[in-house]
């Protein structure tokens, strides 16, 4: 069935950037379909969990691990699945994929509205010109198109609609933002801040820039957080970002979006003749009826892999394999930061202190490794992010003891831990890739993905060197080490799988331009983790909402001018 | 610091969320735990929970069901436990202390107990567990568990607060000598 209308845009998915995706095009006045595969979670009613406490769960927050084995064996090695939010995560067992040979890889996935900006980490950071020159600066990779004064802009624009808070700390790695007030250091991260700039001048700790409101933003309906630290719940206040409580009300409010849930997108239609997107099949995934919609424009913002994935299913005689494929390098050249427990470790001497609240965000220290130089063996760098609190009751479940003195020690806090996550670098090579499988299908009969990702030599230096730093610190600060890894978990778990769609300036060797866009297809532009060149070591979220709102002002102005 | 009790939580909570224009959550209970008879609890289980988390100051591991608890968690895989974990562990108990554990009084129980504990806590990393040792690890964690998020021991023996409403990074313990069972990192992490 083909629907009459022509939209001026499809946005496939409504995760982070579909919704800034659908926001920024409907403000503009174009006319809107936003396609999400998965079903509605509408704004707090929908969050069936985000009030109950663990008494009240069947399972006491924990969830029947029986269930778990069997439909999450992946998504719960997130390590961010828990009862009260066990509904936001994909069934692995009905959306497998494969992991051909020796390749490792957690696919992290929310199949839902909003998509992973429900459960999502909220960090947000600024990449810098040490980041978007690194593929030009070591000739690995291909140059992005863009520099930081291209993005600049749109970073203020994306962070003052967010409402980020953090604290400005003038590093160029880590360039400043448009910030709410930041969040409070703890009394042993406080410490930590000081003995690392003590005993390290160039490095820096300072509190996670993170998606949560300290200050409400009543005309949007959004109050400050409540530092419950139970976001990944959802959030009624709508003290942090997500599509619900923040793109998609505003793409609503202009009256030109239209929203259809459990619809998945199954191919792109290219018209030859014009060269153009000139529809996208949408699988009714209730109904199992598929209906084809027209538009002017199309926004993938499906998730890197899943954009990826839609673009290699929708083949034809023009583009035999994969759509916008000309260059050869969809789906190469994919990514996800390689990260680990650098440290963990017991700071004295604060025993007699404590706080109050569950503040939504860490630590975080930048990379501070070959930026003006390359005075290291390996390249790139590494960040951390982590903290320090007084370990809770659950160290009773590990520690020997019973009796009164057991009963009575866990109704006090335990020893301060701090501990840092270390953030590798993962360096863009081809032989990380996805493709199709031709054998296996998943629960919507579409091929499975097979993902051929490994670590290589540097991501493995990179971390090796994190841990071996991170002792540092600690130990100049008269910490204890109980425990550092050099060992990255496996790809994926970092949740920022990139790359696949790879921006750059040379049609021939990259899918998109400068503006997202595709070189082989003028109305088709992908703003998700599949545009990124290369991956820094920090988080991607903020550059891909940046990204997209950029993406979505060339778009619509070209569309004025009939350019598209 | 807080002092306030649960019930003026609830109500200074329905009153925040009406003054944000927000829908309260219903406090439905599932009761899943409460679906095993306290009647059917083996009694050997109540009297180790007894002898692990005792009643102190406040009601102990009894008290909070976590006997009850236990057949649940271990049917559903909690902790990597296996279905048969309670009836196993009662087997490999019994030949440990060459008798039954309900004919044994609060001090020589505990002091066996502890001394399990104590060898399967010691037990040197690399070299194969014994079976009781692992067993006993196992039942001991979903007994801690068990208690920690029962409404007593996350609300008596600890402090349990859903909303709240600020962040107050350096508080001197002695005002708060109770840890909160809603620190979510100090829980997650230990």
């Amino acid at each position: 069935m083909t629907k009459q209308t022509v939209y001026d845009a499809i946005v496939i998915g409504s995760g982070i950037t579909g919704g800034w995706a659908a926001k920024e095009l409907t403000e503009k006045g174009l006319k809107v379909l936003l396609v999400e595969r998965g079903k509605n979670i509408p704004h707090r009613s929908g969050y069936k969990n985000e009030m109950r406490p663990p008494w009240e769960m069947p399972f006491r927050g924990e969830g029947d691990q029986n269930y778990i084995d069997e439909h999450h064996p992946i998504q719960q090695h997130s390590g961010h699945l828990t009862e009260w939010n066990r509904d936001y995560w994909v069934d692995d067992k009905a959306q497998p994929y494969q992991t051909p040979g020796d390749s490792k890889f957690n696919w992290i996935r929310g199949y839902h509205l909003g998509g992973k900006s429900l459960m999502w980490g909220r960090q947000c950071y600024r990449w810098s010109d040490y980041d978007f020159s690194a593929n030009a600066r070591d000739g690995i990779g291909t140059d992005w198109p863009i520099r930081y004064k291209d993005i600049a802009p749109w970073y203020d624009k994306v962070e003052s609609f967010v409402g980020i808070s953090g604290a400005k700390e003038a590093l160029p790695q880590l360039p400043d933002g448009q910030f709410q007030p930041p969040m409070a250091l703890n009394a042993v991260e406080q410490y930590m801040r000081e003995q690392i700039a003590e005993h390290f001048p160039e490095r820096r700790l300072t509190i996670g820039r993170t998606a949560n409101l300290t200050e409400g933003k009543p005309d949007e309906g959004r109050a400050p957080c409540q530092n419950r630290s139970i976001c990944s719940r959802g959030c009624s206040f709508g003290a942090y970002f997500s599509t619900q409580s923040s793109t998609l009300p505003a793409a609503q409010k202009t009256g030109n979006l239209t929203l259809l849930t459990n619809s998945m997108a199954s191919r792109l239609i290219h018209d030859p003749d014009t060269n153009r997107i000139s529809g996208v099949d949408v699988l009714d995934t209730q109904t199992r009826q598929t209906t084809t919609y027209r538009s002017k424009l199309v926004f993938l913002c499906a998730g890197a892999f899943n954009s990826v994935a839609l673009l290699l299913r929708s083949v034809s005689e023009a583009f035999p394999n994969g759509l916008a494929n000309s260059s050869g390098v969809l789906g190469k050249y994919i990514m996800d930061h390689a990260s680990t427990v650098g440290v963990a470790s017991v700071i004295p001497g604060f025993n007699d202190r404590y706080y109050y609240g569950n503040r939504p965000t860490g630590v975080v220290i930048p990379r501070f490794v070959n930026l003006d130089s390359q005075e290291q063996p390996y390249t790139r760098g590494f960040s951390y992010q982590g903290g320090a609190y007084r370990a809770g009751w659950t160290r009773g479940m590990k520690e020997v003891g019973i009796g009164e003195s057991f009963a009575r020690d866990l109704q006090g806090p335990g020893d301060w831990k701090f501990v840092l996550t270390s953030f590798a670098e993962c360096l863009p090579r081809a032989e990380n890739h996805i493709t199709l499988d031709t054998e296996n299908t998943d629960a919507d009969g579409f091929p499975q993905l097979q993902i051929h990702f490994a670590f290589g030599d540097n991501e493995h230096q990179l971390l090796k060197a994190a841990k071996e730093e991170a002792a540092k610190m600690v130990t100049a600060a008269g910490g204890k080490v109980l425990f550092g890894s050099d060992r990255p978990n496996p790809g994926g778990s970092a949740i920022h799988e990139m790359g696949g769609a790879r921006m750059g300036r040379d049609s021939k060797t990259s899918v998109l331009n400068g503006y997202n866009q595709a070189h082989d297809v003028p109305n088709l532009f992908v703003t998700d983790g599949a545009a990124m060149a290369s991956s820094a070591c920090q988080n991607p979220s903020l550059t891909y909402m940046a990204l997209t709102a950029r993406a979505a002002e060339y778009a619509a102005s070209q569309l004025a001018k009939g350019l598209i | 610091m807080d002092s306030i009790d649960n019930k003026q939580r609830r109500v200074w909570l329905k009153q925040a969320m009406s003054a944000c224009g927000l829908l309260m959550t219903p406090a439905a209970v599932w009761a899943a735990s409460k679906a095993v008879n306290p009647k059917t609890v083996a009694p050997w289980l109540s009297r180790v929970c007894d002898r692990v988390i005792p009643d102190t100051n406040v009601p102990g591991a009894v008290a909070a069901g976590v006997p009850a608890f236990l057949h649940t968690a271990v049917a559903h895989g909690l902790s990597g436990a296996t279905a048969s974990l309670l009836s196993r562990f009662e087997q490999l108990l019994t030949a440990q202390i060459a008798g039954d554990v309900m004919t044994l009084d609060d001090a020589p129980l505990s002091e066996a107990l502890g001394a399990l504990d104590e060898a399967a806590f010691g037990h040197p990393r690399g070299q194969v567990m014994p079976e009781i040792y692992a067993a006993w690890k196992t039942l001991k964690s979903l007994i801690v568990l068990g208690y920690f998020t029962s409404e007593i021991g996350a609300t008596e023996a600890l402090d349990y607060v859903l909303v709240p409403g600020r962040f107050e990074p350096d508080v001197p313990l002695s005002e708060h000598p109770r840890a909160f069972s809603s620190d979510w990192t100090g829980v997650k992490y230990g």
